[in-house]
């Protein structure tokens, strides 16, 4: 089992517990984990492409260079029906359906995580974090599914090296 | 009102829109759309679903739930709206 796969089940277990209904804390530390469960699959596949012979060390040192605030941003140019430049002369048009609902997860999740962890007046409901727990795991098996493709790579360096693309060289 | 209030309040008509014009889904009674920032200070807005009193959410409704709102928000986002359609759901009173 993956990291990710580590978080996501840990969210689970936090929220359907047999033995008792989760309470506030239990929701948002589910929340938490559902965050970083597509953060570092995303991140885990990130460093595969960029790096696939270094030491597992320096794989997770390169799995930290990502900015959350950076990545939110990037993927909000990915969700769009037409894509803007540099992304439309990358990979088209649009992104596929699969790689716009990882986008659209992902910055839904940041904002509930930071709701979760920071904002002691965050109403968060069960309702709240089971759907986030569904959604998540549907962006992972779409990320599953998408992560070796064209548009992954250019995802995946737009998340890591977005400025990049705007140099003349 | 300001330029970006008028702006807001045009993608909360809009928004309205696309959410009367999408069919209710079993066990959500009402859908409505508030306007703010999110924690990195975007304006955005969130899609309220009202959930019937007494209705059971299990994975499986959660499972379906998602594929309704993901379709409401593809089409927000499809209509050109400039801020992102954050969920949150609340039991009906």
């Amino acid at each position: 089992m993956t990291f990710a796969e580590e978080m996501l089940k840990h969210a689970v277990e936090l929220l359907y517990d047999p033995a008792k209904q989760p309470g506030d804390i239990q929701l948002r530390r589910a929340v938490s984990a559902l965050y970083y469960a597509l953060f570092h699959d995303i991140n885990a596949s990130a460093a595969r492409l960029v790096a696939p012979n270094v030491s597992l060390q320096t794989n997770h040192r390169i799995q930290r260079w990502f900015e959350h605030a950076e990545m939110k941003k990037v993927c909000w140019r990915f969700v769009p029906p037409k894509l803007d430049q540099p992304l439309l002369s990358l990979i088209g048009e649009t992104a596929s359906p699969d790689l716009r609902n990882v986008a659209r997860t992902f910055i839904k999740l940041q904002d509930a995580r930071h709701s979760a962890d920071y904002d002691l007046g965050y109403n968060l409901t069960f309702e709240d974090a089971g759907q986030l727990l569904a959604e998540t795991a549907i962006a992972m098996g779409a990320w599953n599914s998408i992560q070796n493709s064209a548009e992954a790579n250019i995802f995946i360096l737009s998340l890591l090296m977005w400025k990049n693309w705007d140099k003349e060289r | 009102m300001n330029v970006a209030e008028d702006q807001g309040q045009l993608e909360k008509a809009k928004a309205e829109q696309i959410i009367a014009d999408t069919p209710l889904m079993d066990g959500v009674e009402n859908i409505t759309v508030e306007l703010g920032d999110d924690q990195t200070g975007d304006p955005a807005m969130w899609l309220v679903f009202y959930l019937r009193h007494d209705m059971v959410a299990d994975k499986q409704w959660h499972e379906r739930f998602s594929e309704y709102s993901r379709q409401i928000d593809m089409r927000i986002i499809d209509s050109g709206l400039t801020r992102f359609p954050y969920t949150r759901l609340r039991r009906a009173a």
